[in-house]
């Protein structure tokens, strides 16, 4: 009898396995969403997502569409998108999100709570700002590459390493979004057109050769979107990207040219981090810059007294590395102090000195507060 | 006082004049004689030489009882004597001669076997590169000496058993005294004593019979073709049950993560055979997972997938008649009957058809659309994985298919819930108070030493400690 | 079916999971709210609790566990202590369902609310009360073997970006939140009462030497503690004052942080451990619930199926979405619940220290004298 009573009890769990089970949802049906641009047009959203679509044949490459709809709500848009596609959006893959001008002006939590609240979004998702449309961006043919979003991502993968861009994503821009100040910062994106790339090889072979030739763009880096709370606030050149990298990221490419009136002289940077220590009742915060270089390259009219052994420049090349490095932290501090944007997070760090008695000293602490900079310079 | 006539028609009688029955009448001295036996049981010479010629010679030596025939049959084989028929009886028909004489009390028999058997080979499914190639074979006397000349201890020791109303086969309960658990011994020998069944074909009859649990997917016996292999597991406490008729010798208590162990293992180096046994557990997880997981992966947690594989996976899949599970399943039982038929085809045909099968049919299947090349990728992968360890292949594939029907009912999730289920069920099994998942589950961190790692032979002084040996020193070694 | 018995080891193990999964999945995002960044204070506050309730629990058990309180008060005194535990597990067993249910939901099924996957779960805690404490111990040894892999892999392929200055300052907002934090997790707090249900015994695969040797039990106690606020001051470090927003905290600081396109969403190896773990934790709970039902001569099997089908009932109709489970959690009920789960213990310690001075007296008066 208690056998009979363990087969049904195992026969009840089984079937219940079976038919408590989800509906299953075939990846043929699924638009495996790529790359997001959000806009604001007209009062609402317009949504634009880049998906993969699957090819005829056995290969490893798969087809592209960007589609767009319009929505009250980024969801509603997504929505409108999958019953146009007639594709089930799925967005565990999006690692790519493109906020248009217009949204940021206003709008960038807003635009960030869909995705806080997908737990399919990854949170390393990177997310950046585009000059003008982000769909334009979005659905612009790359010189390189067959896929916007994948080239975007690849690119500053690398290329966020060096001083000249910065990459931010998802859970570093909520993380500082509740900050004292909100103070934040995206990478801007700018559609350059560039000049198709030849292919080698025989004449049929250099792709269409014929007929109307496609517009093909590369993507600039070099200035940011400096934004406050939910108000965008200006537009950072490559000195103040430099110096927000120079502080927040572990560098380990890139270069730094200084010249002395003689010489031109190029440092390849190894390695660079910095980090922050603060004085709250002087209202001083002190950047610590630690770089190793490599002397690249010098280029002068004249021969100078250099051999390839010779490491360590003049102490007077070290300095003016020294000052850029400088220039760039204070630019960064200045231009954001300026426009009431705490970039470097005084007051957290004040605040973690000083503890409660801080907020008996926080009015007006941006105004007052200084930035001096170190920087520990070692050349390879 | 035995009537010759009139005993040989009950003999015959007893035996349903069965045509294989020899009789052999002699005169033995002024008496009347019957050697008695089954045709190709005995070995002629034995019988002749040994056994008739003397009889003859100097049958006025016999006096009233047959155990005068002591001093006179001249061969070392075994001589018995019963005073009933019937066991007698039993004798001849497992290979003896029966003795009978006009007027003299009691039966003899001469246990003097020569039936054809198969030679001592190397078992099919356990070939090594370095080690004993020996195998069992069928006739249990073989078997016993080919574990005797291993033992020549007064340690070992041999426990006969008869089981089988019908087939009386003869069951051999082999250990060794000063090392095995003798409340295990008590308990299988109790529980061969209580078998009541009609013939015993094979010895995984007995390893039924001995289970706890009959119905389950695990197996609670260990089985071995090897002698080498039965003296390491005797060496650890194991207790061995010899099958009259079976090449495969069972051991008892068994762990699962014997199955895990191969012969080879205990004569490499023991890094060496730490790499194969983790790429064996590896063959093995993807043997089992695979099928599941992609199953599971495309229907529901496609998430998990790096992007350029979840690329491949669309295009591969696209334009396929059938879901994910039924894709699966069609590909999975394809293989599993390419598996039976090659087993059964006759030889000369076997390799033509295992090509045409493996290789013509795949691609075929996926030229036409029926089945996505990645699905027939995987279900090869497990295919070969399970055979990995040859000895769970059943489990294994039983439990691969469950794992295919719950990742298309509740993806992932129902692969891990089922997980979990399994192994409460695997940790929860004993093999005569042993635990079966030992020494993972309970922890047993001494016999980790030779569990997927394979510590050196040396760093390994004591026995298997999950047996709970009372003698566990295995190395003594002076400092 | 005396199957209560777990060796110290599987003991100890347990109280070292057990605080890992539903004090980390979506309670950090709830503290954050009312603590921001002193959660981890909450959190040292909430483990000396459970610290001080482990005492008691300990030394119920090793006098025998509740068991003993029928064996030598009688059967009314020990329904008056475990019917209080019954229904507080029971509770505890329904919230931390909905709480399963919806992080499946949420990480495995694209927000699709399926209320099968909680039946599923507690039917497979279910199977693993059956076990009874043998299963419990050994699955709970098994679960161990999936921490070194977990390390190994974020070891490998982890980016967690720690920044210390989140952390700061210590207690800027003083102790009213903290003690606010504190008071709507209590819900939360002191999970141990079902191991009054079980009983200890010796590992006879170890050797005598080593079997009393290693302190399984402070060991574990006290590595959970520090493990549960370091994780929580991770936390802090990572997230800042965005702490909120994360819902399932263990996937979270267990997703390795690495984008997709490279080596697919690998948060599998944290799921797999908070999932195994969680269904330990619930089968922990239906186990103790199942033994105060069958002390009355009720089949224990039957008894788990009653008890898992009350949780299923709970659990899907009342607590059918998160919030509807944590409004619950939330409200008064946490004041009876952690009431019950002091006092028992205490209580039953009390009891059996009362009735073992008097066997001593009894039974070796010199001993009970020294």
């Amino acid at each position: 009898m208690k056998r009979q009573y363990k087969w049904i009890a195992f026969l009840i769990g089984f079937i219940l396995m079976f038919t408590l089970g989800v509906e299953i949802t075939p990846l043929s049906e699924r638009a495996i969403v790529a790359g997001l641009a959000i806009d604001y047009v007209d009062d609402a959203f317009l949504v634009s997502a880049q998906i993969l679509l699957p090819s005829s044949d056995d290969s490893k490459s798969s087809g592209i569409a960007v589609s767009s709809a319009e929505g009250k709500t980024i969801g509603e848009a997504l929505a409108k998108i999958s019953s146009e596609t007639s594709m089930l959006v799925a967005m565990s893959h999006c690692n790519l999100i493109l906020l248009g001008e217009e949204l940021i002006k206003d709008k960038a939590y807003v635009a960030l709570d869909y995705m806080i609240r997908n737990a399919y979004l990854s949170e390393n998702a990177l997310i950046l700002t585009t000059e003008g449309q982000a769909k334009e961006i979005l659905s612009a043919k790359t010189a390189y590459s067959d896929m916007t979003s994948f080239y975007i991502q690849r690119e500053l993968m690398v290329y966020g390493n060096y001083k000249e861009a910065v990459r931010r994503n998802v859970k570093e821009y909520l993380s500082s979004y509740y900050t004292h100040n909100s103070a934040n910062w995206l990478t801007k994106v700018k559609m350059i057109e560039a000049e198709k790339p030849q292919m080698g090889g025989s004449s049929e072979s250099s792709g269409s050769s014929s007929g109307e030739s496609e517009k093909v763009y590369v993507f600039d880096f070099s200035s940011c979107a400096v934004i406050r709370g939910n108000d965008y606030v200006f537009e950072g050149n490559e000195e103040v990207i430099s110096g927000i990298n120079f502080l927040y990221s572990k560098l380990n490419k890139g270069d730094i040219i200084v010249s002395d009136g003689h010489a031109t002289y190029c440092f390849y940077i190894i390695k660079s981090n910095g980090d922050l220590s603060f004085e709250p009742d002087n209202y001083t915060a002190k950047a610590n810059v630690k770089m190793d270089v490599i002397l690249k390259e010098i280029i002068s009219d004249e021969p100078l007294p250099f051999s390839v052994s010779d490491v360590e420049p003049p102490s007077e090349v070290g300095e003016l590395v020294k000052n850029y490095v400088k220039d760039c932290v204070l630019t960064a501090f200045e231009t954001s102090r300026a426009n009431d944007v705490d970039i470097f997070d005084l007051y957290g760090g004040f605040y973690g000195k000083k503890g409660k008695k801080w907020l008996e000293l926080e009015s007006g602490y941006l105004e007052k507060s200084q930035m001096q900079v170190e920087v520990d310079l070692k050349f390879f | 006082m035995i009537a010759l006539d009139k005993e040989i028609k009950k003999i015959k009688k007893a035996l349903s004049n069965s045509s294989d029955v020899v009789e052999r009448r002699l005169d033995v001295g002024e008496k009347k004689a019957l050697v008695l036996y089954l045709d190709g049981m005995i070995d002629v010479k034995t019988i002749d030489l040994g056994l008739i010629e003397p009889l003859i010679r100097r049958g006025s030596e016999i006096k009233e009882h047959v155990r005068t025939l002591e001093g006179i049959v001249e061969t070392s084989e075994k001589l018995e004597f019963f005073s009933d028929r019937k066991s007698a009886l039993e004798k001849v028909l497992t290979g003896g001669s029966l003795i009978v004489i006009d007027g003299v009390e009691g039966y003899a028999v001469c246990s003097a076997q020569g039936f054809m058997s198969r030679p001592i080979m190397e078992p099919p499914v356990s070939s090594v590169i370095k080690g004993p190639r020996e195998g069992f074979t069928e006739s249990f006397k073989t078997n016993i000496t080919l574990i005797r000349r291993r033992f020549p201890s007064s340690n070992l020791v041999f426990k006969s058993f008869t089981v089988g109303r019908l087939s009386r086969t003869h069951v051999e309960v082999c250990y060794l005294k000063n090392v095995a658990n003798l409340k295990v011994v008590k308990q299988i020998e109790s529980k061969l004593k209580k078998i009541d069944i009609d013939g015993i074909v094979d010895s995984s009859y007995v390893g039924k019979l001995l289970e706890d649990r009959k119905y389950s997917l695990f197996k609670q016996t260990g089985s071995t073709e090897k002698p080498d292999i039965l003296a390491q597991k005797l060496l650890d406490g194991r207790v061995a049950i010899i099958v009259d008729g079976s090449p495969t010798v069972l051991t008892l208590p068994f762990l699962l993560i014997e199955d895990f162990y191969d012969s080879e293992d205990y004569y490499r180096r023991p890094l060496r055979t730490t790499v194969i046994r983790i790429m064996r557990l590896l063959g093995v997880f993807f043997a089992i997972f695979l099928p599941g997981m992609f199953v599971a992966f495309q229907s529901h947690q496609y998430q998990l997938l790096p992007i350029k594989l979840l690329v491949t996976i669309i295009n591969s899949t696209s334009g396929i008649p059938f879901s994910p599970v039924t894709e699966m399943l069609i590909a999975l039982i394809l293989f599993e009957v390419l598996g039976e038929a090659s087993v059964r085809m006759p030889r000369f045909l076997g390799m033509a058809m295992s090509v045409v099968g493996g290789i013509i049919l795949g691609e075929t299947a996926v030229n036409a659309g029926v089945l996505s090349s990645l699905t027939v990728l995987i279900t090869a992968l497990s295919s070969i994985g399970l055979y990995a360890i040859p000895d769970e292949v059943g489990t294994f594939s039983v439990i691969r298919l469950i794992y295919v029907f719950v990742g298309a009912s509740l993806g992932t999730y129902g692969i891990l819930i089922s997980t979990i289920v399994i192994m409460v069920y695997v940790v929860s099994l004993e093999s005569y108070g042993v635990p079966y998942f030992a020494p993972f589950a309970p922890l047993v961190p001494s016999d980790l030493k030779d569990s997927i790692v394979k510590f050196s032979m040396v760093d390994l002084p004591t026995r298997t400690q999950s047996l709970g040996l009372k003698n566990k020193t295995r190395l003594r070694y002076g400092k | 079916m005396e199957n209560s018995y777990i060796t110290k080891r599987q003991y100890g193990l347990i109280i070292f999971f057990i605080p890992f999964v539903f004090k980390f999945s979506v309670l950090p995002s709830i503290l954050s709210e009312k603590a921001a960044r002193d959660i981890w204070l909450v959190m040292l506050l909430i483990m000396l609790t459970e610290l001080a309730q482990l005492i008691f629990i300990v030394k119920v058990d090793k006098m025998g566990g509740l068991d003993a309180i029928k064996e030598r008060y009688g059967k009314i005194t020990y329904y008056l202590l475990s019917a209080p535990v019954l229904a507080v597990m029971i509770l505890k067993a329904s919230v931390y369902t909905s709480e399963t249910t919806s992080y499946a939901n949420s990480y495995l099924f694209y927000n699709i609310t399926t209320q099968g996957v909680g039946i599923i779960v507690i039917l497979a805690s279910s199977y693993i009360a059956v076990k009874g404490a043998k299963g419990l111990g050994r699955i709970v040894e098994l679960a161990l073997w999936l921490v070194p892999i977990a390390i190994i892999i974020g070891a490998l392929f982890g980016k967690l970006k720690l920044t210390p200055d989140y952390a700061l300052p210590i207690g800027a907002n003083g102790l009213g939140p903290i003690a606010i934090s504190f008071d709507s997790a209590l819900f939360w707090v002191l999970d141990f009462s079902p191991l009054l249900f079980l009983k200890i015994r010796e590992d006879v695969t170890l050797s005598p030497r080593k079997r009393t040797r290693f302190p399984w039990v402070p060991v574990a106690a006290i590595s959970s503690a520090i493990l549960m606020v370091g994780l929580y001051l991770a936390y802090v470090m990572n997230y800042g004052g965005a702490g909120h927003l994360v819902d399932t905290a263990f996937s979270s600081l267990g997703a390795f942080n690495v984008v997709n396109t490279e080596i697919g969403s690998i948060d599998w190896p944290a799921i797999t451990l908070w999932l195994s773990i969680a269904i330990v934790s619930l089968s922990l709970k239906l186990f103790a619930s199942s033994k105060v039902i069958s002390s009355n001569n009720v089949p224990f099997p039957v008894a788990v199926l009653l008890t898992a089908l009350v949780i299923i009932v709970i659990s899907q109709l009342a607590f059918y979405n998160l919030e509807k489970a944590f409004d619950f959690a939330t409200s008064f009920v946490r004041y009876v619940v952690l009431g019950i789960e002091l006092l028992v213990p205490m209580t039953a310690y009390v009891l059996l220290d009362i009735k073992e001075r008097k066997h001593q007296k009894e039974h070796h008066p010199l001993e009970a004298t020294i």
